[in-house]
C-alpha cells in the first residue's frame, strides 16, 4: 500500500537530485514546479518514468500536464490515483 | 439516445447596457470634436485634407478644398471641367471678373479639372456636381483628350469610383453617406489609407504635382514660371509627342461632351477649346490638320446639339510667356484665358 | 463562410436564437445542424468528408471500448485511416509531384479524385481530435461516447472547425454533458473576447498583409538587412494577430452557445525560451503533440535508456515531434526545415537543463529575462524563414539579414502594428487572459471598447479581407 508521504519523499528525492540537481534545494510539497519554471513540461515525461520504476504506476500521457502535476502533492495525487486502476 | 441532455440555459437578468452606452456616447463625442475640426477653417487648414476614400490623393484634396470653399462662399454655381489643361488654364477669378463687366453677375467658379481626365468621364462628373450645388454653368474645356482614349492614369476613375462621388451620383450605402456627410468619418479614413499597401504612392501622388491649389480650385504656379521663358526647341524634350494617328477624334469621345448637354437640370453647358502651344506640332503639318478638323467636328456636332462652342484664342493672345510647357498655362496665362473665355460667354448672354 | 463577415455574424444570431427557443434535447442536434451548414457553405464535399470521418470515429470509438484481441489493430486502423484521409485530401497532389520527380499532373495521365479537389476546410483539425479521440478511449482514460450527436459537434462544431483549437474529447464532451448556464458575465467575456479577436486580425493582421510585400522573400536580396529583419518581424507579427485573433473570436462565439473552447495562445511573445514558447504558442497543437508525440516517444526510450543524458533521449523526441507538426502544417520542405530548426533549439534546451539543472526563468534578473525572451523570439522568427520563403529563397533570405550597411526604407507602419500588439500582449498578460479589460473602471473599458470597435469599422473600409491563415493548414 503506498503512502502518500512516502510517495512526496521520493518524488521529492528524484526532482532535487535528477532534475534540479540540487539537493539541498528546499522544494516544498505544495511549490508550483512547472508554473514557476522549476522544471519544464517535458521532464515530466522523466517523471511519468520515474514513477512507472519507483510505484509500478502508469500514470497516462494526457494527465502529465501542469494542472494534474505541477506541486509534489499533486504528483502524489496522481500516483495515488493510478494504483488503483 | 441515453440519458437526457441538460443543455444550456440562458439567463439574461441584471444585464445592463451601460458599456455600450457608455462606448457609444464617448465615440459620439469623439466624432463631434473631429467634425468640429474638420469644419472650422482655422483648425481645418492645420489638418491634412481628408480622404474621401478614393485611389487619387489629388482629387481628394480637390475636394477638400471645394468644401472649404463651399464653407467659405457658399457652393459653387459654376464649375470647370476638364482635365489638368482646364485645371492649370482656366482661372476662375478672372473669369469671374470678365463675366461681372460683361453684365453676368454672381457666379461663383470653382475648377475642377482632373489631372489625366478623358472626355468620357465628363458626363459623370458634371451629373454628381450638378447633384452637390444645381450649377448655373458648367464649362467644359476640351483639349487633346477628347481625341484621346482614356488614359492609363486613371484618375477620374478613381474619383467617380470614390464613396463621395458616388453619394452624388445617386448612392446611399452607409459608407457613401457617411464620406459625404461626415468631416469626422473622412479623417478616420486616412487612418485606413495609412494601412494599405500603395499608401506611400498615393500620398505622394500630390507632390508630383508643381504647383498648389487655393480654395477656388485655382492653380498657383511656382514663381519662375511666371517669369521663366519656355523655351521651344525640338519634338523630343518631353512626353507630349503625338504620333499622327493620335488626332482621329474618338466618337465615343464627342458623344460623351455632348451628352453634357441632356443632363437634367437648369444649368448652361459650355465648351470652350483649351490652348495648345504652337510648338507642340512643331515639324507635323498632318498632326495640325488633323488637330484642326477634330476641333471642327467638335464645334459642329457640340452646336447642333445645343452647346455654346469657344474656339481657341488667337495665337498672339497667348504669347509664350504665359505657358508653363507645350500643353499647359501658367498662372498668367490662365488669368489671359479665364478672362477671354468670360468675355465669350457673357457676350453669349450665358447663364 | 469567413468568420469576420457580417454573414457569419448573421448565421451566428440565427443559431442562437433557434438553440434558446427550442428545448435543451434539441440544443446540440441544433448544433450539428448549424455546423453541418457550415461546412456545406465552404462545400458540399467538405460536409461530405467530414460526416464520414467522423462517422468512421464514432463507430471506431465504440469497437475499441469492447477491447479483445484486435484492439491494438483496430486502434492503428483508426489511426492509419485518419492520417490517410488527411495525407490524401492535403498533401496528395504535392507527394504525387514529388514522386514523379516535378512532373505535373496533367502530364501523369493520372485521374486521381485528389488532384481535382481542394483541401476540405479544417481536416486538419478533426483528423487530430479523432486520433486523440480513439487513442483515449484505447488506453481506457475516456469512456466513448454513445451520442452520435455529440460527437458529431465535438468533431466539427462550427465555431472552431476552421482553424481550431483542437479540442479533447475528454474536455468538450464533458461539458455538452453538464447542465451549463450562460448569464451576463459570460456574456461580457464573450463580448470582449469577440472585440479583441476581431482587433487582432482586422486592425493587426489584415493590414500587415496587405503592406507587407508579397515578394519580400523571392527579391530579398534587393533588401537590407533592416528591410528584411522587418519584413520577417512583420510577416510573424501578421501571423500571430490572424491566428490569435481568429482563436478569441472562436472562443467568444462558443461561450456564447455554453461551450468553453480551448486557449490557443498566451502571450507567446514573452516567452524567455522555447519550451515556454511552445506552451504558449498554438496551445492547442502543442499539447496535442505533447501527449501524443513527445511523451510517448520520450517514455519509450527512457524505458530502452535510462539515462538521460543518452543522445537518443535527448534529441528523437524533439525531433518527432517538430518533424510531425511540420508534417501536419505542410509537406514543403521549407517547413519541415522549420520543424527540424525548432527540434534543435530544443534539443539545446534540453541539453542544457539535463546537463546543468533547471534555471528557472522567474528567478532571474528581469532584464535578463527580457533579454531571454527577445532572443528566443529573434530565433523563432529565424527559424520561421523556411516556414515563410521556402527552400528556393532560403539563401538569399538569409543573406540579406547580414547585410545591415544601410537602413534601406524600413516602413513605420510594421514598427506600428508590432507595438500595438506588444502592447495588448502586455495588457493582457497583466490579467488572467483577453478579458483582463472587464476588471478594469467603466469608463477605461468604455474607452477601450470605443476605440477598438472605431478601429475595427475603420480598418474594414478595404476593399478584401485576408482569409486566415491557419485555415490553409
Amino acid at each position: 500500500m503506498l503512502e502518500r508521504s512516502e510517495i512526496r519523499k521520493q518524488l521529492h528525492q528524484y526532482v532535487c537530485h535528477e532534475l534540479l540537481q540540487r539537493d539541498d534545494y528546499p522544494l516544498r510539497a505544495d511549490e508550483p514546479m512547472i508554473t514557476s519554471g522549476l522544471i519544464d513540461s517535458f521532464a515530466l515525461a522523466r517523471v511519468a518514468v520515474f514513477i512507472e520504476e519507483a510505484f509500478e504506476v502508469y500514470v497516462p500521457d494526457t494527465d502529465l500536464t501542469v494542472e494534474k502535476m505541477d506541486t509534489l502533492d499533486l504528483m502524489a495525487d496522481q500516483v495515488l490515483a493510478h494504483a488503483k486502476d | 439516445m441515453g440519458d437526457a441532455q441538460p443543455g444550456v440555459r440562458l439567463d439574461l437578468s441584471g444585464m445592463s447596457a451601460r458599456l455600450v452606452l457608455a462606448a457609444a456616447s464617448m465615440l459620439l463625442a469623439v466624432m463631434a470634436a473631429l467634425e468640429i475640426a474638420g469644419r472650422v477653417p482655422s483648425i481645418q487648414t492645420q489638418f491634412l485634407a481628408p480622404s474621401i476614400g478614393s485611389a487619387d490623393r489629388h482629387v481628394e484634396i480637390q475636394v477638400a478644398y471645394l468644401d472649404a470653399y463651399s464653407e467659405r462662399h457658399g457652393a459653387p454655381n459654376c464649375y470647370f471641367l476638364g482635365s489638368s489643361t482646364v485645371l492649370r488654364g482656366i482661372s476662375p477669378s478672372a473669369f469671374e471678373d470678365a463675366m461681372r463687366q460683361g453684365g453676368i453677375d454672381g457666379l461663383h467658379c470653382y475648377n475642377l479639372g482632373i489631372q489625366g481626365m478623358n472626355a468620357l468621364y465628363a458626363p459623370t462628373v458634371a451629373q454628381a456636381l450638378i447633384e452637390y450645388s444645381h450649377p448655373r454653368l458648367i464649362l467644359y474645356g476640351a483639349d487633346t483628350a477628347h481625341v484621346d482614349p482614356p488614359t492609363g492614369h486613371g484618375a477620374a476613375q478613381k474619383a467617380l469610383d470614390s464613396p463621395w462621388f458616388q453619394y452624388y451620383l445617386g448612392d446611399r450605402s452607409p459608407e457613401s453617406v457617411a464620406v459625404a456627410w461626415l468631416r469626422s468619418y473622412r479623417y478616420l479614413l486616412m487612418l485606413n489609407r495609412f494601412f494599405q499597401p500603395h499608401f506611400t504612392d498615393w500620398w505622394h501622388e500630390s507632390e508630383k504635382f508643381d504647383f498648389k491649389l487655393d480654395e477656388q480650385g485655382h492653380v498657383h504656379s511656382r514663381p519662375a514660371d511666371r517669369t521663366n521663358p519656355i523655351i521651344f526647341e525640338s519634338r523630343n524634350d518631353d512626353s507630349q509627342g503625338a504620333a499622327s494617328s493620335r488626332f482621329t477624334p474618338l466618337q465615343s469621345n464627342i458623344d460623351a461632351i455632348v451628352q453634357l448637354a441632356a443632363l437634367p437640370g437648369p444649368q448652361q453647358v459650355v465648351v470652350g477649346s483649351m490652348p495648345l502651344h504652337p510648338s507642340y506640332f512643331a515639324n507635323q503639318p498632318n498632326n495640325i490638320q488633323a488637330y484642326d478638323r477634330a476641333k471642327e467636328k467638335l464645334e459642329s456636332v457640340t452646336q447642333a446639339n445645343g452647346l455654346l462652342y469657344i474656339p481657341e484664342p488667337p495665337r498672339e493672345m497667348l504669347y509664350d510667356d504665359l505657358w508653363l510647357n507645350r500643353l499647359h498655362l501658367n498662372a498668367v496665362g490662365a488669368d489671359v484665358f479665364g478672362r477671354y473665355l468670360g468675355e465669350h460667354v457673357s457676350r453669349a448672354k450665358a447663364p | 463562410m469567413n468568420i469576420t463577415t457580417l454573414t457569419f455574424a448573421g448565421f451566428v444570431l440565427a443559431t442562437l436564437v433557434l438553440f434558446y427557443l427550442v428545448p435543451a434535447r434539441w440544443q446540440n442536434p441544433v448544433l450539428l445542424a448549424a455546423s453541418l451548414f457550415f461546412l456545406v457553405t465552404w462545400s458540399w464535399t467538405f460536409a461530405l468528408i467530414a460526416v464520414i470521418l467522423t462517422a468512421f470515429n464514432f463507430t471506431m470509438g465504440l469497437l475499441l471500448a469492447r477491447g479483445g484481441r484486435f484492439k491494438r489493430l483496430l486502434l492503428w486502423v483508426g489511426i492509419g485511416t485518419n492520417a490517410a484521409a488527411l495525407g490524401s485530401l492535403k498533401y496528395g497532389d504535392t507527394l504525387i509531384q514529388n514522386l514523379a520527380l516535378g512532373a505535373s499532373p496533367d502530364t501523369l495521365g493520372t485521374t486521381f479524385l485528389t488532384l481535382k479537389l481542394l483541401v476540405p476546410i479544417g481536416i486538419s483539425y478533426y483528423v487530430l481530435q479523432g486520433i486523440s479521440y480513439l487513442i483515449d478511449v484505447s488506453r481506457g482514460t475516456l469512456e466513448p461516447t454513445r451520442r452520435a450527436v455529440d460527437f458529431g459537434v465535438y468533431m466539427i462544431y462550427f465555431a472552431r472547425v476552421v482553424s481550431g483549437p483542437i479540442e479533447r474529447a475528454g474536455r468538450f464532451l464533458g461539458q455538452l454533458k453538464r447542465p451549463r448556464r450562460v448569464d451576463r458575465h459570460v456574456v461580457s467575456e464573450a463580448g470582449a473576447l469577440i472585440t479583441v479577436g476581431l482587433f487582432r486580425k482586422l486592425v493587426i493582421a489584415d493590414p500587415l498583409f496587405r503592406i507587407l510585400p508579397e515578394d519580400a522573400f523571392a527579391h530579398a536580396s534587393s533588401l537590407t538587412g533592416p528591410e528584411m529583419a522587418l519584413a520577417l518581424l512583420g510577416f510573424v507579427f501578421a501571423l500571430y494577430n490572424d491566428f490569435a485573433g481568429y482563436t478569441e473570436m472562436v472562443r467568444g462565439v462558443g461561450k456564447l452557445f455554453g461551450i468553453e473552447l480551448t486557449r490557443n495562445f498566451a502571450y507567446p511573445l514573452f516567452s524567455r525560451n522555447f519550451n515556454e514558447f511552445w506552451n504558449r504558442w498554438h496551445i492547442s497543437l502543442s499539447h496535442w503533440l505533447r501527449d501524443y508525440v513527445y511523451y510517448p516517444v520520450s517514455r519509450w526510450l527512457l524505458r530502452r535508456f535510462h539515462n538521460p543524458r543518452n543522445v537518443l533521449n535527448l534529441a528523437v523526441p524533439a525531433l518527432a515531434t517538430m518533424l510531425v507538426s511540420a508534417a501536419w502544417h505542410d509537406a514543403r520542405l521549407g517547413v519541415l526545415l522549420w520543424g527540424g530548426i525548432n527540434a534543435g533549439y530544443l534539443v539545446v534546451e534540453r541539453v542544457r537543463a539535463v546537463w546543468w539543472g533547471s534555471n528557472p526563468p522567474d528567478k532571474q534578473p528581469l532584464a535578463l529575462q527580457r533579454a531571454k525572451a527577445g532572443v528566443t523570439f529573434g530565433l523563432a522568427a529565424l527559424a520561421g524563414v523556411p516556414f515563410l520563403a521556402g527552400v528556393t529563397h532560403l539563401r538569399p533570405a538569409y543573406g540579406s539579414l547580414l547585410h545591415w550597411g544601410t537602413l534601406g526604407k524600413p516602413d513605420l507602419r510594421i514598427l506600428i502594428l508590432v507595438t500595438v500588439t506588444l502592447g495588448l500582449d502586455w495588457i493582457q498578460s497583466r490579467g488572467e487572459d483577453e478579458r483582463v479589460f472587464l476588471s478594469w473602471p467603466m469608463p477605461a473599458k468604455a474607452a477601450v471598447f470605443a476605440l477598438a470597435i472605431l478601429a475595427i469599422v475603420i480598418a474594414t473600409r478595404a476593399d478584401v479581407g485576408a482569409p486566415f491563415i491557419y485555415q490553409a493548414f
